[in-house]
């Protein structure tokens, strides 16, 4: 019996990817192998870390495919035809409304993989959502098989490199919080909305704080364009636009940050909110999505996001040591719950589980 | 599976309702003004020249040369959608007019893997280039690094 990875590409370093080869190492500690075949692979991939699809083995009855869903492709109806046990693992697609006003071919894109989607609920045996969020994504578009929220694994050795000593040397020592978002610049994420709120933050409580949007803009120019304007409208400055940057550079931001906030109005996981539990930076996020499910209780969710209140709530977070220890507190708590440990003993559980049942 | 509800029960909870009401209460004592420029009345358009300024990078272009080869192939068949009657009123027709089409697709196809295997060429000539480079700067290093310590 086979147990496979397929998907449609395998980036260097995103979070699809990233779960993807640890969930291949953990299926070769359980001894299946690990055996990943994609459409789309990042050549910065070691080789044979994921083959082509065009060289599938073929597939038995007793044979498990686990397809990693997060765009828009044919490959969602072939995933249909395989003749196999089939599980979807689903990260969630973004409302192609989002996107439409900036970019209608990847907003087409992704009204195809949400097509794809519903398209594949009566031939999936068993889910494997990173969220509570997209298990009622699922749901509500017609599946009725089992389903289990698995989270996403993340690399967390990675955090402890070397992070960019130029970065760090720019902008450490210098007066004024500093406020970090990473994600990529696309309109579900709302960057605009954390524009907004630190030009308040900067207006009434700390006119020296610098905002670190850390994110590619590529494929989304019309927005970040839309955004530099915004900015310049404002009239705010000390603005930092990443752009696609580095690991190691990464790694610097989120070691020089005061404060992480998070705008997002659809998110399947939102891995960034993990990263800032781990580099111990109190979180302010918006209620919406999967922001809840992943915070888990920790960090400040706030029901609305108007520029003033989430600029109040940056002050009130910086200046109010007390408050700032829970939040810590509550984050390392929820912290735990993401450990490498936890999360493959739940997909070994989730798996020999389904293996054992199949579909009810 | 039992679903695991998580939670953080035994760290003090935080009323971020009590907060955000405090907050407000700041914001009319000190006459704050709340409104702000929505993005909404901006445009970007003005700016577009600046978001798509590009640089060089290697790695994005080895991926999409990837991309392109492994796209060079493009299906002839896609899976009909619709009801039951529009599916099979499509793959009747899909039938009927496969003898014009799938030829195109295949002349398409071979076209694409030329492009593929040009991109794959001009990818390669990049790195040697750059490679080139590199031996040069050092070389160019090293004597001005020698000229230096000869004065």
């Amino acid at each position: 019996m086979k147990v496979i990875q397929v998907l449609t590409t395998l980036s260097f370093g995103d979070a699809v990817g990233n779960d993807t080869i640890a969930l291949g190492a953990a299926l070769r500690e359980m001894g299946y192998g690990s055996h990943i075949y994609a459409e789309n692979i990042d050549p910065r991939l070691p080789e044979g870390t994921v083959h082509p699809i065009r060289e599938l083995p073929p597939l038995a009855a007793e044979d498990v495919v686990l397809y990693h869903l997060s765009t828009g492709t044919e490959l969602n109806y072939q995933f249909a035809e395989y003749p196999c046990r089939k599980v979807v693992i689903y990260h969630n697609i973004t409302p192609p409304s989002f996107l439409a006003p900036y970019a209608p071919e990847k907003a087409d894109q992704c009204q195809y993989g949400l097509n794809g989607a519903k398209y594949l609920a009566d031939y999936v045996d068993y889910c494997l959502p990173v969220s509570d969020f997209n298990r009622r994504d699922l749901a509500a578009m017609g599946y009725t098989c089992p389903m289990d929220v698995l989270p996403i694994l993340i690399p967390f050795e990675d955090y402890e490199k070397e992070p960019s000593r130029k970065i760090l040397a720019k902008y450490r020592g210098l007066p004024g919080a500093n406020i970090l978002f990473t994600g990529r610049i696309v309109p579900n994420k709302c960057q605009e909305d954390v524009l907004a709120a630190f030009a308040a933050y900067k207006k009434y409580y700390d006119p020296d704080a610098r905002l670190f949007l850390v994110g590619d803009w590529r494929g989304m120019e019309r927005y970040y364009a839309r955004l530099l304007a915004y900015q310049k409208a404002l009239g705010v400055s000390d603005v930092i636009f990443t752009g696609h940057i580095p690991f190691d550079e990464i790694l610097a931001y989120y070691r020089l940050a005061d404060v992480f906030v998070c705008a997002s109005e659809h998110e399947g996981f939102c891995v960034p909110l993990v990263e800032a539990m781990y580099f111990n930076i109190p979180i302010i996020a918006y209620d919406s999505s999967a922001i809840g499910d992943t915070l888990g209780g920790s960090g400040i969710l706030m029901p609305e996001k108007t520029p003033a209140l989430t600029a109040g709530m940056i002050h009130r977070v910086l200046s109010d040591a007390e408050l700032k220890e829970t939040i810590l507190a509550g984050q390392q708590k929820r912290l735990q719950d993401f450990s490498h440990q936890k999360i493959r003993a739940r997909f070994r559980a989730c798996l020999e589980q389904f293996m054992m049942k199949g579909r009810a | 599976m039992a679903e695991e509800k998580k939670t953080v029960d035994s760290v003090e909870k935080i009323d971020v309702e009590k907060i955000m009401d405090e907050i407000r209460q700041e914001i009319r004592e000190k006459g704050y003004d709340a409104s702000m420029l929505s993005f909404q009345d901006v445009d970007g358009e003005d700016e577009l020249p600046l978001g798509q300024e590009e640089k060089f990078r290697l790695e994005e272009l080895e991926r999409r040369v990837q991309e392109a080869s492994l796209r060079a192939e493009v299906p002839w068949y896609y899976q009909a959608e619709g009801s039951l009657p529009v599916r099979l009123m499509k793959k009747v027709i899909r039938k009927l007019i496969r003898f014009a089409y799938v030829p195109i697709v295949e002349n398409q196809n071979r076209e694409n893997q030329v492009l593929a295997q040009s991109l794959r060429q001009l990818l390669a000539y990049v790195k040697e280039q750059q490679e080139r480079v590199e031996i040069l700067e050092k070389r160019l290093e090293a004597v001005e690094d020698g000229k230096q310590a000869e004065h």
